[in-house]
C-alpha cells in the first residue's frame, strides 16, 4: 500500500499545477488552430503537442524534461539552444526559393528591407519597457517575421526568453492572415489596391546560378554575422539552380527541412513548462511581438507609397506588406487583398520578390544585432 | 525575471536610437547592393557571355521518386483497361 501511495505521489496528476493546465490548454488550441485553420500546421501542431509534453510535471531525479541535462529530449533541445537547426531550414528554404520575380524586378528588394523596419522600432520599445539590449534585440526580431531566425538570434542573445520568442514569432506567422489585412487596408486607398503591375520579365539560368553567389558575398562583407543564415540560404539556393545537384537539393527542400521542422516545432513547444513560459515577460514580448509585426507591416506599405511618388511604374502598395518575410504566407495575403479589389489583378509573383527579400533583410538584421549586442 | 522600469532612459542606456538607425541604415545598404547588382546583372551578362557562352550540360539524375513504382501502376492501369475492354466487348 505505502508503495502505491508512494506512486501516485509522483504522478502528473499529483504534481500538475494550474500553470501547467493553462499550458496544455495552449497547446492544445494551437493543435485546433494548426487542424481546422490551417495556420501554420507543419509548425504550430509540432509545437502544440509540443507544449503538452513538455508541462507533464516531471518526476524529481528522472532527467525527462528539455532542460534536464541528459534527458533524451535535451538532446533533441540542442538543436535549437546552440542554433543549429535554424541554419538547416534555411538550407531548405533556400532549395525551394525561386529567386526569378525578384531578379526581375530588383526596385521590390528595397521593401524586403523598409519591412525590417518593424525589428529596430521594437527593440527601441523593448528598451523602454526596461529589457537589456541583448534582449531587446532579441525580441525586435520577431518582427523579421522568420521563426528560424528569431530562434537563432535568441538562442546567441537571450536564451532565457528563446521559449516565449519562438512561441511568438511562429504564433504571429501563423496569424499573417488575420494580422494584415487590416493593416494593408487601412494605409491604401481603393485606388492604390487596383494598381495593375507590369510583368516580370524572364530571368536566364546564368542569372540565377550568379545570384545566390554574388548576393552572399555582398550581405556576408557588409555584415559577416549573418554568414551562418545567408550562407545556408544562398547554398539551398545554388544546388537548385546550378541544375547539377538535383538530388542534394531535393533532399534539402524534402527530406532534410521536414526532419529539422520536426525537431525544432517539437522541442521548442516542450522548452515552454509553465514554470518558465508563464511569466510577465512573456506578456510583454506576445505584445511586442504583435506591435513588432504591425509596424513592419505597416512600413512596407509606407515605403511602397513612398517609392511610387518617384516611379513611373507605379508600385501596388499592398505588395509592401509582403516585405515581412512569412514566406509565403504574407505573399498570398497580399494576392487575397488585392483580388478583393481587382479579381483580375494577379499579385501573387510580385508579392514574391520582397517577400524573399525579407528573409535575406531580416537575416541580415539578425547578424548585425548579433554582431552589436553580444557578450 | 524581468523588473518592470518603462523609462525613457532606458532607451538612451542602451544607445537604442543609435541601434536602430545604423541597423536600420546597414540592412537598407545591403539590399540597395544586392538590387543595384540585380538590375546590373543582365548588363554584365551582355559582357561575359560574349567570352564564356553559356553551355548546356547534362544535369546530375533526379532523385528517384518516393514511391518508385510510378511505372508499375501505369502498366497495372493498362492491363486493368484492356481486360475491362475485352469483357465487355470494347475493342
Amino acid at each position: 500500500m505505502s508503495i502505491l501511495l508512494e506512486f501516485l505521489k509522483t504522478t502528473g496528476v499529483a504534481n500538475m499545477s494550474a500553470g501547467n493546465l493553462v499550458m496544455i490548454a495552449i497547446g492544445m488550441i494551437f493543435i485546433g488552430l494548426a487542424i481546422r485553420k490551417d495556420y501554420e500546421p507543419l509548425l504550430l501542431l509540432p509545437i502544440g503537442f509540443g507544449c503538452i509534453v513538455g508541462n507533464i510535471p516531471p518526476v524529481a531525479g528522472m532527467p525527462v524534461g528539455v532542460y534536464d541535462e541528459g534527458s533524451v529530449l535535451s538532446y533533441i533541445y540542442y538543436g535549437v539552444s546552440q542554433g543549429i537547426f535554424p541554419p538547416l531550414i534555411f538550407l531548405g528554404i533556400g532549395a525551394m526559393t525561386d529567386f526569378s520575380t525578384m531578379l526581375s524586378n530588383p526596385r521590390l528588394v528595397l521593401l524586403g528591407a523598409a519591412a525590417q523596419m518593424g525589428i529596430f522600432l521594437t527593440l527601441i520599445g523593448a528598451l523602454y519597457l526596461g529589457f537589456t539590449p541583448a534582449e531587446s534585440g532579441a525580441i525586435g526580431i520577431i518582427g523579421g517575421a522568420d521563426g528560424p531566425t528569431a530562434i537563432f538570434l535568441s538562442a546567441k542573445l537571450a536564451p532565457h526568453l528563446l521559449g516565449a520568442i519562438a512561441i511568438a514569432a511562429y504564433s504571429y506567422m501563423a496569424l499573417v492572415p488575420v494580422i494584415q489585412p487590416p493593416i494593408m487596408k487601412l494605409l491604401t486607398t481603393r485606388q492604390e489596391r487596383r494598381i495593375r503591375m507590369k510583368a516580370p520579365r524572364a530571368v536566364s539560368q546564368r542569372e540565377k546560378i550568379i545570384f545566390p553567389i554574388a548576393a552572399f558575398l555582398i550581405c556576408a562583407l557588409i555584415a559577416p554575422g549573418a554568414i551562418v543564415l545567408i550562407g545556408m540560404l544562398f547554398f539551398g539556393n545554388l544546388l537548385k539552380e546550378s541544375g547539377v545537384t538535383e538530388r542534394l537539393a531535393d533532399t534539402a527542400r524534402h527530406a532534410l527541412i521536414d526532419i529539422v521542422t520536426i525537431l525544432l516545432g517539437f522541442s521548442v513547444g516542450c522548452s515552454t513548462q509553465a514554470q518558465t513560459f508563464l511569466t510577465p515577460d512573456s506578456l510583454l514580448i506576445f505584445a511586442l511581438g504583435a506591435t513588432s509585426f504591425a509596424v513592419a507591416t505597416a512600413c512596407g506599405v509606407l515605403f511602397a507609397k513612398f517609392m511610387n511618388l518617384f516611379l513611373k511604374d507605379k508600385i501596388n502598395p499592398l505588395v509592401g506588406a509582403a516585405g515581412v518575410s512569412a514566406v509565403p504566407d504574407s505573399a498570398r495575403v497580399v494576392q487575397m487583398i488585392g483580388q478583393q479589389e481587382d479579381p483580375q489583378n494577379f499579385l501573387l509573383m510580385h508579392a514574391m520578390a520582397p517577400n524573399v527579400a525579407g528573409v535575406i533583410g531580416s537575416a541580415v538584421a539578425a547578424g548585425i544585432l548579433w554582431s552589436v549586442l553580444v557578450g | 525575471m524581468l523588473e518592470l522600469s518603462f523609462s525613457y532612459q532606458n532607451i538612451l542606456d542602451g544607445q537604442g536610437f543609435a541601434l536602430a538607425l545604423t541597423g536600420m541604415t546597414i540592412v537598407f545598404i545591403a539590399l540597395l547592393m544586392v538590387s543595384a547588382f540585380i538590375a546590373l546583372l543582365p548588363r554584365i551578362l551582355v559582357f561575359v557571355n560574349r567570352y564564356i557562352p553559356e553551355v548546356h550540360h547534362h544535369a546530375a539524375p533526379k532523385a528517384r521518386s518516393r514511391h518508385g513504382d510510378d511505372d508499375e501502376e501505369a502498366i497495372a492501369a493498362a492491363i486493368a483497361y484492356a481486360l475491362h475492354s475485352r469483357t465487355t466487348g470494347r475493342t
